[in-house]
């Protein structure tokens, strides 16, 4: 189950297009999050080495990424009796990681540590040579010569069977004209069947005026074929052989073979993560040390840039720079507050999945917890309101986190009092401001005790001066317009705020969407006073 | 008699609504003809199939496997035979009796067949069989799988009955049912933008009925597999709406086996040459001279 924070962060569809083609690909989509930089830094390292090598070996990722997408989990490689489909599978993932080494460079192998030193295995394997046979398996009767022996005694004899049994149909088609071709058993008439001889027939009801007829094997077939199963039970013992011996020297390969499965997995991921680099230009974020100011330039909320684009609105991307750790966000409805927060929330959890992300600069540092406080649909707690469910999951928080956490907190406590919720901003704030914690604040709430320690941003809002020139010659629009009017006007970007302008865009937005204008004059009266 | 040539280099599906009426013994006779003809590659839909073949009176549905067969069924299921076999592939697809392996037959013997479940699972080994160029592709239905078909765009099917005297109408009622829905077209991508289509997704039963538009003609279902109307309920639809598929599956023939029941008996009771034109009758029977 995602987390909250994924949610708010809009993960899933970007999160579809991470597609490692092995058949380790369910695994390493879990969604893991780094909380550690050195290892993530490695991590974002080996990316750059995976882009380099797809914007230089354009050529050979086809069938770099077929060979990659042709590998098999290998799920036994210790046994001391292989089953046949194992000897396949093991069979399948050296032909496909040899083929995937081949491909890779220098600065791959090395950044990668990959290695391949189990060709005598594969070739033990490949006991048909041909092009054809590299992704199928057998027990080849070249493994050992009782094998050979007793295949080539049952060959011989199935020659014999088969002519023995065409003879006997021969004969009673000669005697009684009955076709057994194709069947294993013919239906006849009761009155037919008193023609026909017991010592050549079976004869079994079908129904009340019918019989099921089988032909009666000679002596000397039932012979052949005794002699067929004894040299069958040979084969057996001779192939169990083989297996015990294929299982005895993959068993010896296993270290090798896990550390095969780790380096593909580590190829895949970072195949899938290079191409998700290139198709949505993402670049590689900074990561500092912590309490470090975060910082981002033109960042993209994909799932939301994508929405704008099928609507034909504008998408502005963030640009932001805080000093502080703690940072208050206000804004009018409608202008963006929980964009930032959820722009914040999709860069960051990226970063820490190993991602490289869509923004033209990205500077962050590390948490070991990340947490979304607001609106959670999806969650319950028996007997909670929407209230109680928000002071439930922050409680929650700053139970299980460390210090060093981010926090999203989207308008929280808007479901209480002004008076109240303002003092358990504040609460929070004044915690917050004395711990390690980063934390992002959507509120509407303007009364929030100031701090050196606590930046205060405002979004710009509705440029009203624009507004009211177009839209009062244009009061007929369909909802889609109004939104994409909005839109239009809205100026989604975080300034400073130094408390000297109130965010006062309520009443307009309302008016855009389609608000009755009796009640939308009534308003501007009352706020008038 | 079957042209043998009709499930050349095609998916051939031996479906039939009833249990012990025959498919398993009709899959295998199919797979023996279609040998002269083509290399068949064969595997059965799950693992409940009839308990007991009705004519053959096997226990399981085994069949005898030949030099050049390709078969899909699992490891255990080989275990006990005598073939001598080459794996093509290890699906991840597992079952009660471990996963789904494509095999080619080096040596014949008599094997146990066991399959894909579900229509996603068979959808993917069929996707797969294709890759290899593997096109003679005959598929053993089960129990209340008819929906099986669907699996596949391009496909035929063969539809098995057990004719006796206590279920006689019955059948009868599902020859007609199938050979109404033989008739039904295709539809064209344009036509189905019209606003007198009303495209029905799912199965169509005679209480979604009342989901149907006012001004609608013509009702679009994905295939024949998705419907689930009675005759006289079929019937009544057609009179007031022309039905269309998504799909079109090639219905090839009936095979009747008749069960205590005159040949004869049985044609004057079904009563539609038409129908009569497309069935095989006891395709074991044959005469002693």
């Amino acid at each position: 189950m995602r987390s909250q924070f994924w949610i708010f962060a809009e993960m899933d569809s970007f999160y579809d297009e991470f597609q490692p083609l092995s058949a380790y690909s369910m695994s390493l989509r879990d969604g893991f999050v780094f909380t550690d930089r050195a290892e993530l830094e490695g991590h974002f390292d080996k990316t750059a080495v995976m882009l380099s090598f797809i914007e230089s070996n354009e050529d050979l990722m086809k069938d770099l990424r077929n060979h990659i997408g042709r590998i098999p989990v290998l799920s036994t490689i210790d046994s001391r009796a292989f089953e046949i489909s194992e000897l396949y599978i093991v069979k399948k993932f050296l032909f496909n990681y040899s083929k995937v080494f081949g491909f890779l460079n220098d600065e791959v192998i090395k950044a990668f540590d990959v290695s391949f030193s189990s060709t005598e295995l594969h070739e033990l394997l490949r006991k048909d040579k041909s092009q054809h046979d590299n992704e199928t398996f057998y027990i080849s009767a070249n493994y050992s010569d009782e094998l050979t022996k007793v295949r080539k005694k049952i060959q011989d004899l199935d020659l014999e069977i088969k002519t023995s049994a065409q003879d006997r149909k021969d004969v009673l088609f000669t005697k009684n004209g009955l076709n057994f071709e194709h069947k294993d058993f013919l239906v006849i008439g009761k009155s037919d069947s008193k023609a026909l001889d017991s010592n050549d027939y079976f004869l079994e009801p079908y129904d009340a005026q019918h019989f099921i007829v089988k032909v009666v094997n000679t002596d000397e077939h039932l012979g052949l074929l005794s002699t067929r199963e004894e040299l069958i039970q040979q084969e057996k013992i001779a192939e169990r052989d083989v297996i015990k011996m294929l299982s005895e020297t993959i068993s010896k390969e296993s270290v090798k073979l896990t550390q095969y499965i780790a380096t593909i997995k580590d190829l895949d991921v970072h195949l899938a993560k290079a191409a998700m680099c290139l198709k949505f230009n993402l670049k590689r974020p900074r990561l500092n040390e912590y309490s470090s100011p975060i910082a981002i330039k033109n960042g993209r909320l994909v799932p939301l840039e994508a929405k704008c684009k099928k609507m034909k609105v504008d998408y502005t991307p963030l640009t932001t720079n805080v000093s502080n750790r703690i940072n208050v966000i206000h804004g009018s409805n409608m202008g963006g507050k929980t964009v930032i927060l959820k722009s914040v929330a999709f860069l960051q959890l990226l970063t820490q999945m190993g991602f490289y992300i869509p923004a033209d600069d990205y500077n962050t540092v590390i948490f070991d917890h990340l947490f979304y406080i607001g609106d959670d649909n999806d969650a319950s707690v028996d007997g909670l309101s929407s209230f109680g469910m928000e002071m439930y999951n922050f409680i929650e928080s700053t139970k299980e986190g460390t210090e060093r956490s981010l926090y999203l907190l989207d308008e929280f406590a808007r479901t209480t009092n002004t008076k109240e919720a303002e003092a358990l901003i504040s609460g929070i704030l004044n915690s917050f401001v004395n711990s390690e914690r980063y934390a992002f604040f959507s509120t509407h709430y303007m009364n929030l005790p100031a701090s050196n320690n606590v930046s205060f941003y405002r979004m710009k809002g509705l440029n009203k001066t624009s507004f009211e020139e177009y839209y009062g010659n244009r009061m007929k629009h369909d909802f889609k317009d109004r939104i994409k009017m909005i839109n239009d006007f809205m100026e989604y970007e975080m300034v400073e705020d130094d408390g000297s302008e109130v965010a006062q865009d309520a009443i307009s937005v309302a008016e855009l969407l389609g608000m009755d204008n009796e009640i939308i004059s009534k308003a501007k009266e009352h706020l008038k006073g | 008699m079957l042209n043998i040539d009709n499930i050349v280099d095609k998916t051939t599906f031996i479906i039939g609504h009833d249990k012990n009426v025959g498919k398993t013994t009709y899959f295998k006779y199919l797979v023996n003809q279609v040998r002269d003809k083509s290399a068949p590659t064969y595997l059965t839909i799950g693992v409940d199939g009839e308990s007991a073949d009705l004519i053959a009176g096997t226990s399981k549905p085994q069949i005898f496997a030949q030099k050049g067969d390709f078969v899909v069924t699992t490891e255990a299921m080989l275990a006990n035979t005598d073939v001598s076999y080459k794996v093509h592939e290890v699906y991840r697809v597992k079952t009660a009796m471990g996963f789904l392996m494509l095999i080619e037959v080096l040596r014949g013997g008599a094997i146990e067949l066991i399959g894909p479940e579900h229509n996603v699972q068979l959808q993917n080994v069929l996707k797969h069989l294709g890759t290899l160029g593997l096109n003679t592709i005959i598929v053993d239905g089960a129990i209340d799988r008819v929906t099986q078909v669907s699996a596949s765009k391009t496909a035929g099917f063969i539809y098995v009955l057990k004719i006796d005297a206590t279920e006689l109408h019955l059948a009868i009622d599902k020859m007609k049912i199938i050979h109404l829905l033989k008739n039904i077209l295709m539809i064209s991508e344009e036509d189905m933008k019209d606003d007198s289509v009303f495209y029905m997704s799912g199965a169509f039963t005679k209480s979604k009925l009342q989901l149907v538009p006012d001004g609608t003609t013509t009702i679009v279902v994905d295939d024949f597999t998705k419907l689930f109307l009675q005759l006289r309920d079929l019937r009544m639809v057609l009179k007031k709406y022309e039905i269309r598929f998504k799909y079109k599956f090639e219905f090839l023939h009936y095979i009747v086996n008749l069960y205590n029941f005159e040949k004869a008996e049985f044609i004057k009771q079904l009563n539609n040459k038409e129908i009569e034109d497309f069935v095989i009758y006891n395709p074991f029977k044959t005469d002693v001279n």
